[in-house]
């Protein structure tokens, strides 16, 4: 009777399809994930896997001359430009927190006395739009290892001054072109664009280059993101 | 027996008929809620070819042994209809053998002449089975699928892939548009960027993996052989003829514009793959960026890769819709007689 139990089965999967539409569900809302939410997740989560795999250390993202620069710069943040938060850099501190050995604060004046590098790099959306643009600032490897903190730990995450955060993984961290950028075009970075500190890493999307940075932490917990957590791919490289 | 007083044509119009409507219906549900695409989008895609095995088990299971001789001619255009070769039952078998979908073994393929209550006489699979089975016996000529069923797997899990990264692709493409104009969000998958990548880079992993598996099957059994030879002259002759409704359809055979539809729409799928990796891995990928000639380019390559397929898909159904009888070989596989 195997024809009638594959003809049933016919049925039963059809009936089952027409079920399983019932029930609402939107990605809209990460708290209450449903069924497509699930799929997307588990899709999601394999190919940070797969990214993580295929990150090359010593792969370089592309740099530009100084006359392809985008002028003028391009704002884009979760709200309009008149909202900017406006840190003062005087009294500005970075503070660190996690699997880090030191973790005193560190001021504007003690990032600007590290050794900086600058690069001429593509700042790619997730939208698809892109701006080429100068940043210049304190490798973030090289931070990570004075400060000891341990690199064998799987995420460094950010903190910043409008609420937004975001967390990379540590061997994007330790990419020779990730930088904590103080200075974009030349001159110290301004509002719009992230002051006093914010996060440069060429090898992943503009959404994980997080601005106006307050806190640093190293960890091996999650920490998602604030677009992440909406749906976001995590790893989001180049 | 009214559906086997059905003329062919109106099978083929009940088939897109009940796309339509399930596609309209889904869409409907789309817009009330959001993301329930994943669970619709196989629905809009298997309710149409369901809806044809559907009939086609009616048919199977209704074709009793009295037969009004008006139903019989019609039967018999619908077995043509079917795919199957319209002289296979030449040797006179008996009017209740007319399940269009039985083969000349007299197995109806649905299996229903085996089910308990169904079979006209017991221990007979079909009633056919008799007269043709020692007619067969003579020559057991050995009889091929149209379609084999790697392929029929690839395809239909293909256009699911397909329908997928073209509807999510277009809510990407809205976010940041390379041109004057942007896709309805109707017609789009994902209601908004976050949802519409998660749906795309979901679904590339179906797309190139079957595609994957298609070349590779086809490169090893030979598959690639229908699609040769191929000249300008045939192409431009097989057209024409197809303007003006001259081109016949020779069971598991392509035409020349059916070849150069097939091998362009391949062509287009390896550019999309290809032009898709350049975008989405610009630094550890950066070989297929510069093959498509950089990041900025690549969106384009891969732009008009879309609009390629998506041209290709709507010639495709049309000229299904036209000669339908070959849309159900490529659901159950068909046979081509020897
Ligand atoms: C749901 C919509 C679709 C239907 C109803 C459909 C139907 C068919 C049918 C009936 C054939 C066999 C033609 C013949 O034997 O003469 C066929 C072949 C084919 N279709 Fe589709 N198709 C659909 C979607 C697609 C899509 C989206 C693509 C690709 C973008 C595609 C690509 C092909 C190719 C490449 C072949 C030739 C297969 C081979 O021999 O390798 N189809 N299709």
């Amino acid at each position: 009777m195997k024809n009638v139990n594959r003809r049933s089965m016919l049925f039963r999967a059809m009936a089952l399809g027409a079920v399983s539409t019932l029930p609402g569900c939107d990605y809209e809302d990460p708290a209450h994930p449903d069924i497509a939410d699930k799929f997307l997740h588990a899709m999601s989560a394999w190919n940070d896997r797969v990214q993580e795999a295929l990150f090359d250390p010593h792969t370089l993202a592309p740099t530009f001359r100084a006359d392809q620069i985008t002028n003028p710069p391009r704002f884009n943040a979760f709200y309009d430009i008149s909202q900017v938060p406006v840190v003062d850099p005087a009294t500005y501190q970075l503070e660190l927190g996690g699997q880090i050995q030191d973790k005193s604060p560190w001021t504007l004046a003690a990032l600007n006395a590290l050794a900086q590098t600058s690069q001429i790099t593509r700042l790619t959306c997730v939208e698809g739009w892109r701006v080429i643009g100068e940043w210049e600032g304190v490798p973030l490897g090289d931070f990570l290892r004075r400060i000891g903190a341990d690199t064998t730990c799987r995420y460094v995450s950010f903190k910043c001054a409008d609420g937004y955060y975001s967390s990379i993984d540590m061997p994007s961290a330790l990419h020779p072109q990730t930088i904590l950028a103080l200075k974009f075009l030349g001159a110290p970075l301004t509002p719009p664009f992230g002051a006093p500190v914010r996060l440069r890493i060429p090898t992943k999307l503009g959404f994980k280059n997080p601005k106006s940075i307050m806190q640093l932490a190293v960890t091996n917990i999650y920490p998602g993101g604030y677009w992440e957590d909406q749906g976001y791919n995590w790893f989001s490289g180049s | 027996m009214p559906l086997l007083d059905m003329p062919p044509g109106a099978i083929g119009f009940a088939f897109i008929a009940s796309g339509f409507i399930a596609s309209v219906f889904f869409a409907a549900g789309a817009m009330v809620s959001c993301d329930m695409l994943l669970l619709m989008l196989p629905g809009v895609i298997v309710l149409p070819p369901m809806a044809l095995l559907l009939m086609e088990l009616v048919l199977c299971a209704s074709a009793a042994p009295e037969l009004s001789s008006k139903a019989q001619t019609a039967a018999e255009k619908m077995r043509d209809f079917m795919g199957k070769s319209p002289d296979y039952m030449a040797g006179q078998a008996p009017a209740r053998a007319v399940c269009p979908a039985m083969g000349n073994t007299g197995q109806c393929s649905l299996g229903i002449n085996s089910m308990p209550g169904r079979n006209p006489a017991p221990g007979a699979a079909c009633a056919g089975d008799e007269t043709r089975g020692s007619v067969m016996a003579e020559k057991k000529p050995k009889r091929r699928v149209i379609h084999p069923w790697p392929l029929r797997l690839t395809h239909w899990l293909n256009a699911l892939a397909i329908v997928m990264m073209i509807g999510s692709g277009w809510q990407i493409y809205d976010a940041s548009p390379l041109f004057a104009f942007t896709f309805p969000p109707l017609i789009t998958i994902g209601q908004w960027l976050g949802a519409a990548i998660a749906w795309h880079l979901a679904f590339m992993w179906l797309l190139a993996v079957n595609g994957l598996v298609y070349f590779i099957w086809s490169a090893a059994s030979g598959h690639f052989a229908k699609f040769f030879p191929l000249s300008p002259r045939a192409v431009w002759r097989d057209f024409t003829a197809a303007l003006s409704f001259k081109l016949p359809h020779e069971t598991g055979v392509y035409n020349a514009v059916q070849k150069l539809l097939y091998l362009g729409v391949l062509f287009a799928g390896v550019v999309i793959v290809i032009s898709g990796l350049a975008i989405w891995k610009p630094v550890q990928l950066w070989f297929f960026t510069d093959l498509c000639g950089g990041y900025v380019i690549a969106r384009y390559v891969h732009f008009f890769a879309m609009t390629a397929i998506a041209g290709f898909f709507v010639v495709h159904l049309l000229l299904v819709a036209m000669v339908p009888k070959v849309l159900p070989p490529m659901i159950t596989g068909g046979r081509i007689e020897p």
